[in-house]
């Protein structure tokens, strides 16, 4: 089920009145089956994969807790990190590595007849396998001790706000709060509202809205003359806000319906764009998930501990698969790559910067020229993250560089850009001089209920009504 | 969780009350833009002299579609493949207004755009909906409600998201199963499947698929009783008795001899002959049938009508009674046997068996309104005025004019007894649910006619789709200059080859929606036939056939 359906509003209700009415103990009982039944509403096949993916992870943690040598630990962890990662690996990237094969050893002109399996995507996979491996890594850590029920590590899996499309939490921020009480209080209540009703205006009409404006661009390719240049811009500015509107939208809208049963899910997106550096970017995007890479991968692999050379090398291995993690396409692996060449030009700069002392003033203006610099750097990398292929990303490079033609239409197109994402962009700028995201719910009331007449009218006049999934939910 | 008191409970009040103004205010704010923006584009659009103005009048279904709607679609068709005359289409429609609206500023349009020809499609956002599925009057408060934009615009969405009409839906239900059959059929083409196949095309429509399919399970087995049959009752559909006959027949022959199935086969048969205008036969083959199976009681009351319409009267009536003695629930023939009774003057055994029958089948409003017909004859006034009224309660479906006859027998029954005053009211209530149309419609219509007519423009009326056409010729008597556009079939064939969601992107009326760009295709595309089969004739000496029927293009006025 979708957020933004009509069946899943009638699904919360029933879940919400009955979450109210009953104590604790049942509580959970009815957020493990309202998170299955919410599940199975996507695939009911996938239903068992989640059950045993969860229930394996369960026990391989208390079996690590319980053991006291230090090799056997070591292996029943690294155990459970294998089958979440082989699992992961057949149903999103079986495909792809057969594919390249393929390519591969075409290019030697060696016709390798491998086997292509028809897989379907199990939704979420990417979530909640990592967030299984990363509660029992927590625990051969000895960060936090397993919990002996069953139950509260299910809700803990499957909490149906977030099993989808994340945030990834770790043990202790979610599961410390399954296996206490929680309070609704009626300010939750509204703040939970609020949340929810802005995730809902970012996805439906803001990230909608713009799909319409990089679809046709970015699918079906272009004959004869090629792209232009400035309706790729263009294509790629309204992509930026896509992504963005349509993860963040989504995180807002599980944080809001967390909030109204009682939970704090974590803040996954923290005014991205107005980031100067790719350093604070990825402390700003999708962060329930760089953390995860920080936490489990590049502290793994040695982080910044040893020399240069190997903190570079962390940087890029981490950074290619986190790239990798987004799909199962060379071009997110591209992506990621790139990320990870920007991570390491920063770590550079900012080190000749500290030899030279390199002021580079502290005034508002700079401080504007470095976030515009900065976002055409991330919206680089979106072009490639996008593209449909690596010819794709080519044809469209050169375009900009060559094609780049202002015509009426393509100023008309980004007039509907800029319209779009006007009322976003206004509020963006409250959350951040105020270093509040629920800026616009701290406002007055009269100036509130005003934007959120706006909001209601925008989405229903613009709201796509045959919903364009998520992005992220094939991830 | 804190307590809910009165202070919080006014503040909610208060913020949802401020809520709901402002998002008036900001539809009216967008109505504002939308309009200023049209008329730019319109003043853009229209240029030079020496070209032939259409104007578009019409709600949300004409106003909305940027480069799709239907008029910059119709500019494209008429201008197709012909450079003689210039077509300039104008969108003048405007969302959510009514036909009060457009006759109301029909003059101003005239004087502003000098159209030679004007084309409308409008009413559905008059008082009473004009659609298939919905004919109720409007009370009071909707019409207060109406006024408000974001009524309206609640209205509109719930549209959107509530379930569509029986019919659509399973329309698309059933070609979805559809699609699933053929592919099992091609697979395991058992004459199970076949059948199945066959029963699906049945239910689409789609005959000749069915009769194909039949002829070839009939092929692969021919002892299957079952396709026989279908193949006959296909044919019988189609009115072919010659090739129905036979395979009924055979049916008949093969059906095994325990169940319904042989009896339903001579019944299907019987009823063939006597459609293919062959009593005799028919007589045959039912008598062949009671023989066969002397306590089934359908055959009977069949036997019976065909008696009846051949004026045997008294042979119709000891079957009837016959028919009843073994099954009391048959309730169409109740109707029938009171008819003979009637006849031979017997009007109080007409009225004690279909009290009986009443007594058997209290739930059948089909006997009361006999009942009530027969207490008529019978002078019993009062007693037919109760019993047609509890007919009313039961809430008979409209099956063959059955609440016609109810309503005709209640008003008579009215004025019989002198109650004048609520004769009246049911003739008045009778006559407003009979009306396609509500009379201010029809007054907006009729003005804009007039208008259009002294202003010598052209008036081309656009039904919407698949609307029936004829209410519209019904309150536009003809007039040389009024053309007409039916839009009912050639949409309702359109959904049938692909599907509802294809033409249409909502269904805010009912049974039809605002158009997708492909349904404004469809829709242009028709209308710009008609003009140019009606307005422009392709019979003049010149061979592209465009020379106007009227005299020139009239710029100047």
């Amino acid at each position: 089920m979708l957020f933004n359906s009509l069946e899943f509003f009638i699904f919360f209700i029933i879940v919400y009145v009955c979450y109210l009415s009953v104590n604790f103990r049942l509580q959970n009982y009815l957020l493990l089956v309202a998170s299955y039944v919410f599940y199975g509403a996507w695939d009911w096949r996938f239903l068992g994969l989640l059950f045993v993916s969860t229930s394996l992870d369960y026990f391989l943690a208390i079996k690590v807790d319980e053991i006291e040598d230090r090799v056997k630990r070591k292996i029943f962890v690294v155990f459970s990190i294998i089958v979440n990662l082989v699992i992961l690996g057949f149903f999103k990237y079986f495909n792809f590595f057969i594919d390249s094969f393929h390519k591969l050893f075409h290019v030697f002109g060696i016709n390798v007849p491998l086997p292509a399996l028809n897989i379907i995507l199990p939704i979420g996979i990417s979530f909640y396998t990592f967030q299984s491996m990363s509660y029992v890594i927590d625990v051969y850590r000895k960060e936090i001790k397993p919990t002996r029920k069953w139950l509260e590590y299910a809700v803990f899996v499957s909490f149906f706000p977030h099993l989808v499309a994340g945030p990834i939490m770790r043990a202790r921020q979610l599961l410390s709060q399954v296996v206490e009480p929680r309070i609704v209080t009626l300010n939750k209540f509204y703040e939970g509202c609020f949340l929810f009703f802005w995730g809902l205006f970012e996805k439906i009409f803001v990230a909608d809205n713009l799909a319409k404006i990089v679809n046709p661009v970015f699918v079906g390719g272009i004959s004869g003359p090629g792209y232009n240049g400035v309706d790729v811009l263009v294509a790629l500015y309204a992509f930026a806000f896509q992504i963005f509107c349509d993860f963040d939208g989504y995180s807002n809208m599980a944080r809001g319906l967390g909030k109204c049963l009682g939970f704090e899910i974590i803040i996954n997106f923290n005014l991205p764009y107005f980031a100067t550096n790719p350093r604070e970017f990825w402390q700003r995007w999708h962060i329930s998930l760089s953390g995860w890479l920080k936490d489990y991968l590049y502290v793994s692999l040695g982080g910044n501990r040893g020399a240069v050379s190997m903190t570079f090398r962390n940087l890029s291995m981490t950074m290619v698969l986190g790239g990798l993690w987004h799909g199962a396409s060379w071009t997110f692996v591209l992506w990621g790559a790139y990320h990870g060449l920007l991570l390491i030009g920063h770590r550079l700069i900012a080190s000749i910067k500290r030899q030279v002392l390199f002021a580079g003033g502290s005034s508002q203006g700079w401080f504007i020229v470095k976030v515009i610099i900065f976002f055409h750097l991330v919206v680089l990398g979106w072009l490639l993250f996008r593209a449909q292929s690596l010819t794709q990303v080519g044809e469209m490079l050169r375009a900009l560089i060559f094609n780049f033609h202002v015509n009426e239409q393509n100023g008309f197109l980004f007039l509907k850009f800029i319209a779009i994402i006007s009322l976003l962009f206004v509020i963006q700028i409250g959350q951040y001089k105020t270093k509040d995201l629920l800026f616009l719910y701290h406002r007055h009331w009269l100036v509130k209920t005003a934007a959120y007449a706006l909001m209601t009218c925008l989405m229903i006049g613009w709201g796509a009504m045959k919903a364009e999934e998520f992005i992220y939910f094939q991830f | 969780m804190s307590v809910l008191n009165r202070k919080m409970i006014f503040r909610v009040l208060l913020r949802v009350f401020v809520f709901f103004i402002f998002v008036e205010l900001l539809l009216r704010l967008g109505g504002v833009i939308f309009l200023t923006v049209q008329g730019h584009q319109n003043r853009i659009n229209l240029g030079s002299h020496g070209e032939y103005r259409i104007l578009c009048l019409g709600e949300s279904s004409t106003a909305l579609g940027g480069q799709d709607a239907y008029p910059n679609q119709l500019e494209e068709f008429l201008n197709l493949g012909q450079s003689r005359v210039n077509f300039k289409v104008v969108n003048k429609g405007i969302p959510s207004i009514t036909t009060t609206h457009i006759a109301l500023h029909l003059e101003e349009y005239l004087e502003e755009y000098k159209p030679q020809i004007v084309v409308t499609m409008i009413g559905i956002n008059d008082s009473v909906t004009i659609s298939k599925s919905a004919n109720k009057i409007i009370t009071e408060w909707e019409r207060f409600f109406e006024y408000f934009n974001i009524y309206k615009l609640v209205k509109s969405s719930w549209l959107r998201f509530v379930a569509p009409p029986e019919e659509i839906e399973k329309e698309s239900r059933l070609n979805s199963q559809l699609k699933k059959i053929e592919d099992q059929v091609n697979r395991f083409p058992t004459s199970e499947n076949l059948l199945e196949l066959a029963g699906l095309y049945r239910a689409t429509n789609k005959f000749e698929n069915e009769k194909e399919t039949l002829l070839k399970v009939v092929a692969m087995n021919p002892q299957d009783y079952e396709a026989w049959g279908y193949l006959g009752l296909h044919y019988k559909r189609l009115g072919d008795y010659e090739k129905a006959v036979p395979a009924l027949a055979k049916m008949v022959e093969l059906s095994p001899p325990v169940g319904d199935a042989k009896v339903g086969a001579y019944a299907q048969l019987a009823d063939c002959y006597r459609l293919w205008q062959k009593p005799k036969e028919s007589e045959r083959v039912y008598l062949e049938s009671i023989q066969y199976l002397p306590h089934h009681p359908g055959a009977y009351g069949c036997l019976a009508n065909l008696y009846l319409e051949e004026k045997r009267y008294e042979e119709a009536e000891s079957l009837y009674e016959k028919q009843f003695s073994i099954n009391p629930h048959a309730v169409l023939f109740y109707g029938k046997l009171a008819h003979c009774y009637r006849r031979n003057g017997r009007y109080l055994a007409a009225e004690r068996l279909l009290k009986q029958a009443i007594q058997f089948n209290p739930k059948e409003a089909v006997l009361y309104v006999e009942l009530g017909s027969c207490l008529l004859d019978n002078k019993k006034y009062k007693e037919a005025e109760e019993v047609l009224k509890r007919a009313i309660e039961l809430k008979p479906k409209d099956e063959e004019g059955l609440q016609l006859d109810l309503n005709k027998y209640l008003l008579a029954s009215y004025e019989a007894q002198g109650k004048l005053v609520e004769a009246k009211k049911l003739k008045q209530e009778l006559t407003a649910q009979q009306e396609y149309f509500n009379p201010q419609t029809v007054e907006n219509y009729q003005k804009i006619k007039d208008i259009l007519v002294r202003g010598k423009v052209l008036f081309v009326v656009v039904q919407y789709p698949l609307q029936d056409i004829t209410p519209l010729k019904k309150i536009l008597s003809s007039s040389p200059d009024v053309f007409f556009v039916d839009n009912q079939k050639i949409f309702e064939e359109a959904i049938r080859e692909s599907s509802y969601d294809d033409y249409f992107t909502d269904r805010f009326a009912g049974d039809f929606g605002h158009c997708t760009a492909k349904g404004n295709r469809l829709l242009a595309g028709n209308i710009a036939k008609v003009i140019e089969e009606k307005i422009f004739h392709p019979s003049l000496p010149d061979k592209q056939g465009w020379v106007a029927k009227k005299e020139g293009s009239n710029n100047d006025r």
